[in-house]
């Protein structure tokens, strides 16, 4: 179809003139690239490997080294590179975050979706729902959730007790499974009200009504007009979603509770290193800024994009 | 004019005399001053949990030890070269010939912290208190030995399960015996108590934390809520306490050891950091560290503000993790030993900056009986996965392990026994949980198949650390010290011989051979013994850091 | 109005018994006895069997539901399982320090958002309100505990400027709450921006240019409030996101308010103190959500007569 491929040149024309967004794209592709290529990299000796200590990258008194040298950021409490663990920390939080990020999107614009397309109860049903599941701290209820998961796996009950439906038995263990389906079920709510919006505002729209005196059915009136349209909003949402997914990916490893060590990520790598921060501040510093800079190009990409599919609404 | 100007430059001569004779009897930065002890101000500490109870049946780390010292005392105590002397009581004790019948007299004037004068009958109620199942005393080993003590426990335990729920503490005793046998007060000041068999350790006991005394009618009165409501006549009572932030004593003047106690209050704030401790200690927001974590160690003994300010008492304190013989896959001896052979201790050790030596065995390197030939279990990972392969592990295994994040020191091991333990194709599942959590479940039977815990000795003598730890006699349900639930009969049986003992020689002897087999056994990987550091700043004076319980500040003062 | 203030109570009293049902939910596939929830985990087995019997937990799950969201309204958010202190009473203990932090936290970003705001929108398309933009977007892109540790360290430790740690004193607020206020500023700033670019393109404010009034005067007197309005219900909805934030600042300043107190619940093992502190977050929001909706009919007009 021409017309969307001319309308997707023009979009990135725009978003071209557009530096920041630009800035954030790249940065993103450059993380996706490091992240992918990393155990190339160790296979080649640019990287070392992450999850093992190392007595090497201990000073004589047992204690990290600064960077500078062989080891270009310094070294962590047990030895470990932190360059090559902030690049694997990259697959990790980018793995967590994006899978997060599209379970969320999933959850948000199938509810969404309905609530604007049927309207009536079943809007107002949704709506309250969505607002019952926003009137919890996302960080609080992912702590609340993924605190109550046992180490050796929680079997979570989802049937009411007096009945033998087993197949409702999901035993989740910690991991990055159970962390991103946490994170996932934690931030899909704020997707909710702009899809619904959008929903509402094209089921008016000519071809919308078009296509129901034809007689098509609901089915296919959502996933050949709606849809396609509420695509560009979606890819916005879920880029800007990302970056909150990232954000509590690190917090979630901050308090312990994310993917276990001695995984890579930027958040646990924050906490192992916090106790040392007033003798080597790089261990808090470098892994942190790798967040940031991350979460930056996101929310810089997504700002962009916005720009585009929505140039009044500059919000 | 003239004569305004005169009068200053004498004020300021006399102002700097007095400045010069003051900065003279400070002594300058020598921590161990005793010319002129300065009265008042607050001292300030913190913890990095919140403290569970200040009842002596239930206390188990430093700062509860510390704040019981303060404001209760035991009919003994110890001094700072590790002698015991007479504290609440009088004298030491006159003891029987047969080693069995220690006879006590109260010092005259001891009170309570309400007025109430103390009494004989108080000490055989704090005593008789670790027996009475009702207060779920941990320590109710150490009184186990007084003559009727099994009886009067079996009375209770009936009266217990007879009427259940909720009860407060009445004295209501209706099952014979009504009373310890062995332990009466013969006088309004005096105290008899007789042992079922002797033990050279019972003086010890008296002058642990636990054995201090308590008023009747205050545990009466607050029952299960004693714990945060004591009353006792040591120099300081509790005027504050916001659970989990903030604790506050005052100074009690109708101590019989209020003179000794120079500063004004006590504050101990709870809940902070090992890393937040350390920045407010070195921006003067804290007096004293009760310990040092590795990260900042160096750095501070490399600090010379700090030169004269670390306090060091070597290889006190073991550091163990704890292998659950009643859970699989731990039940197999060969298991546990495999996992001894594959931890890289000396280099954990070197992770903490060298601040210990390597175990061998339980006992720390302080106590008498420490034996420095046990064989140990050096590094050796082909040797672990040997013996894995003989007990029939081939896919590996995976364990839970309880970790605590907020003890840097024990963080940090922990973090290098996983990756040492991943060697050899045991994979470990770290599960951060806070103090009161590990305590709570670790000590409990069943729960926790892996933990790391540490251990003071409470005295000087191998019972003490043995007859806790691995005595298979001691395991209980819940409470229970030994948490690896480790029982052999031989080991129990020799518990049995060597504490009525009499020989000095050949008791330790006993202990000796005993610890050999719990260190065959393995139920524990045995890690190092840990120094214990404390850092005070140079203001606070009087201190000295002792080999068990370490942290003792009744008698300090600031010199601000 | 009556009918409105009727209508968003009788609304919130369901959000909030929504997020109770969800929350029994999540507390029954938890392991573990509800009896030593309500009794504490230091009772004994006769207490434990008497407290089955007493409470029914041996009925069907729609009987407990209801028990339990009758509970809930007496205000019994159950027992923690480490100290025993009832959840509800632990949780108001620590609402002082939260409440006093955010307050101070919103003083501050009130004071820079606000002119931020303002004046990018006078300046719109310079490179002030370009550099804004990047340093807005900056602020929402950083982990709030690493800007606590960041600023504890430099402007605490190192330069003595601020107290290290704990709650003893105003104070030891203003560092946390800074960190606070710049994790929201870049959202709250751009926020204030767009609506005044908004507004001040409005007939309106033509108008009031029109009849000769004072660029200032345009700017604050009349633009700026009709900006406002939005912005309060960003705030309401967003006391959620605050929250998230404050968990991780109290955490690392160790203040003892309600977002160390669920940490702590989560290390602690304290299912009841979890979900209670989880609730409670619940009832703070949708009460801000209420109030703001409130504030919002006095404020506005327009939609107090439901034109």
């Amino acid at each position: 179809m021409p017309a969307s491929i001319s309308l997707l040149m023009k979009a990135c024309r725009t978003l071209a003139a557009n530096r920041l967004a630009i800035t954030g794209a790249l940065i993103i592709v450059a993380s996706a690239l490091l992240a992918l290529t990393a155990p190339t990299m160790t296979r080649i000796h640019l990287l070392r490997l992450p999850d093992m200590q190392d007595q090497k990258g201990l000073d004589d008194d047992g204690s990290p080294r600064r960077g500078g040298g062989t080891y270009l950021l310094g070294t962590d409490n047990l030895g470990r590179d932190v360059l090559s663990r902030v690049v694997y920390g990259a697959r990790v939080s980018l793995s967590i975050g994006i899978a997060a990020m599209l379970t969320a999107t999933v959850i948000g614009v199938t509810i969404g979706l309905l609530a604007g397309f049927y309207g009536g109860k079943l809007d107002l049903l949704l709506m309250r729902f969505t607002e019952m599941n926003m009137t919890i701290p996302a960080i609080l209820l992912a702590m609340a959730f993924a605190g109550l998961l046992d180490v050796n796996g929680r079997t979570l009950h989802l049937h009411p007790a007096g009945l033998p439906w087993h197949f409702l038995d999901f035993t989740l263990k910690r991991g990055a499974v159970s962390v991103f389906l946490i994170i996932g079920l934690v931030c899909w709510p704020g997707m909710v009200r702009v899809v619904r919006a959008q929903t509402l505002a094209l089921k008016e729209r000519e071809f919308v009504q078009a296509a129901r005196a034809l007689g098509a059915s609901d089915a296919r009136i959502v996933f050949r007009c709606v849809f396609p349209n509420l695509l560009p909003t979606v890819i916005v949402l879920a880029v800007m979603t990302t970056a909150n997914t990232i954000l509590l990916e690190a917090g979630l490893g901050y308090l312990g509770i994310g993917v276990p060590p001695p995984a890579p990520t930027w958040g646990t790598m924050i906490s192992e290193g916090q106790a040392y921060f007033t003798t080597f501040p790089h261990l808090v510093i470098v892994p942190g800024m790798a967040i940031v800079l991350t979460v930056l190009a996101f929310n810089l990409l997504g700002q962009g994009l916005q720009e585009i599919v929505d140039p009044q609404h500059r919000r | 004019m003239r004569g305004l100007f005169n009068a200053i430059t004498v004020g300021a001569l006399l102002l700097m005399m007095v400045g010069v004779a003051g900065a003279d009897s400070a002594g300058g930065l020598s921590g161990a001053n005793v010319h002129s002890p300065k009265r008042g101000g607050t001292l300030r500490l913190a913890h990095t949990s919140d403290i569970r109870s200040m009842d002596p049946t239930t206390i188990y780390d430093w700062l509860e030890g510390l704040l019981t010292m303060l404001i209760y005392n035991p009919l003994l105590d110890y001094d700072e070269n590790d002698k015991i002397v007479p504290m609440l009581a009088e004298a030491l004790p006159t003891i029987s010939s047969d080693g069995s019948i220690y006879t006590f007299r109260l010092r005259a004037g001891a009170r309570f912290s309400n007025g109430r004068e103390v009494t004989a009958e108080d000490v055989v109620y704090s005593l008789e208190r670790h027996l009475d199942p009702k207060f779920h005393s941990s320590y109710a080993n150490y009184y186990q030995g007084i003559s009727g003590a099994a009886a009067f426990t079996e009375a209770r335990m009936k009266e217990l399960t007879a009427a259940p729920g909720h009860q407060p503490a009445k004295s209501g005793r209706r099952i014979e015996p009504l009373t310890v046998t062995g332990m009466h007060a013969v006088d309004r000041r005096t105290i008899q108590i007789q042992l079922e068999k002797p033990d050279l350790t019972f003086s010890d006991v008296l002058a642990t934390p636990y054995s201090v005394i308590v008023p009747r009618e205050e545990v009466e009165r607050w029952g299960d809520s004693f714990a945060v409501h004591p009353m006792g006549t040591g120099p300081f009572v509790l005027k504050d306490w916001k659970r989990g932030v903030r604790l506050k004593l005052v100074h009690n003047p109708i101590s019989l050891f209020s003179a000794q106690a120079h500063v004004d209050a006590v504050e101990a704030l709870t809940g902070i950091p090992e890393s937040a401790q350390v920045m407010m200690f070195e921006r003067g927001e804290l007096d004293f560290l009760s310990a040092i974590p590795a990260s900042d160690f160096l750095r501070l003994k490399r600090d010379p503000n700090y030169q004269l300010c670390i306090a060091e008492a070597t290889g006190c304190n073991p550091i163990y993790i704890s292998l659950n013989c009643e859970m699989p896959p731990f039940t197999n001896r060969l298991v546990r030993q495999a996992l001894n052979y594959a931890v890289n201790k000396q280099q954990i050790l070197k992770g903490i900056q060298s601040r210990g030596v390597v175990a061998r065995g339980v006992l720390p390197n302080t106590v008498k009986g420490f034996n420095p030939l046990l064989p140990g279990y050096p590094y050796d990972p082909a040797k672990a996965r040997m013996l894995l392969a003989e007990a029939g592990i081939t896919n590996g295994l995976t364990v839970p392990f309880w970790i605590l994040q907020e003890d840097q020191d024990k963080y940090q091991t922990a973090l290098r026994v996983q990756q040492d333990l991943a060697a050899v194709g045991v994979t470990l599942e770290l599960k951060i949980v806070s103090y009161q959590a590990l305590l709570d479940e670790g000590q409990r039977r069943g729960h926790v198949a892996m933990s790391i815990w540490d251990w003071l000795a409470d005295f000087n003598d191998p019972k003490d650390t043995l007859d806790f730890l691995v005595n298979g006699e001691r395991i209980t349900d819940d409470g229970c010290l030994n948490v690896a639930f480790y029982s052999n009969p031989r080991v129990n049986e020799l518990f049995h011989r060597a504490a009525p003992e009499l020989d000095r020689g050949k008791r330790l002897q006993l202990y000796q051979e005993l610890e050999r087999i719990v260190a065959d056994d393995a139920p524990w990987i045995f890690l190092f013994q840990k120094n214990d550091y404390a850092l005070r700043q140079v203001w606070l004076k009087g201190f000295t850091i002792r080999s068990h319980w370490p942290q003792r500040l009744e008698n300090v003062w600031l010199d601000k | 109005m009556l009918t409105r203030f009727l209508n968003r109570f009788i609304w919130s009293v369901l959000t909030l018994v929504g997020t109770a049902v969800l929350t029994f939910f999540l507390l029954n596939a938890v392991p573990g006895d509800i009896a030593k929830v309500i009794a504490g985990s230091k009772a004994s087995p006769e207490v434990i069997q008497e407290i089955h019997a007493r409470y029914h937990l041996d009925d069907p799950w729609w009987e407990r539901l209801g028990l339990y969201l009758g509970r809930l309204a007496r205000g019994d958010l159950g027992h923690s399982y480490v100290t025993d202190q009832p959840v509800l009473e632990a949780i108001l203990m620590r609402l002082p320090t939260t409440a006093a932090l955010a307050s101070v936290a919103g003083v501050m970003w009130m004071v820079i958002a606000v002119p931020l705001g303002v004046l990018t929108a006078r300046f719109s398309g310079s490179w002030f309100d370009r550099l804004t933009l990047v340093v807005a977007t900056l602020s929402l892109s950083l982990p709030a505990f690493w800007l606590a540790r960041m600023l504890q360290y430099w402007l605490s430790y190192k330069l003595a400027w601020f107290p290290v740690a704990t709650f003893q004193s105003v104070r030891h607020l203003l560092l946390p709450a800074a960190t606070l206020a710049i994790l929201s500023i870049g959202y709250y700033a751009r926020l204030i921006h767009t609506n005044m670019v908004e507004v001040l393109e409005s007939p309106y404010i033509r108008a009031v240019r029109a009849k000769g009034a004072s660029e200032t005067r345009v700017l604050f007197k009349h633009a700026l409030r009709n900006a406002v309005i939005p912005v309060l219900t960003i705030l309401g909805m967003d006391v959620a996101a605050m929250l998230g934030g404050v968990l991780f600042i109290e955490n690392v300043f160790a203040l003892p308010g309600i977002g160390t107190l669920a940490v702590q619940s989560v290390y602690n093992l304290d299912p009841p103190m979890i979900m209670g502190t989880v609730l409670f977050s619940g009832v703070l929001v949708v009460g801000a959500n209420w109030v703001v909706d409130l504030a919002y009919g006095w404020i506005d007009p327009r939609i107090k007569t439901g034109s």
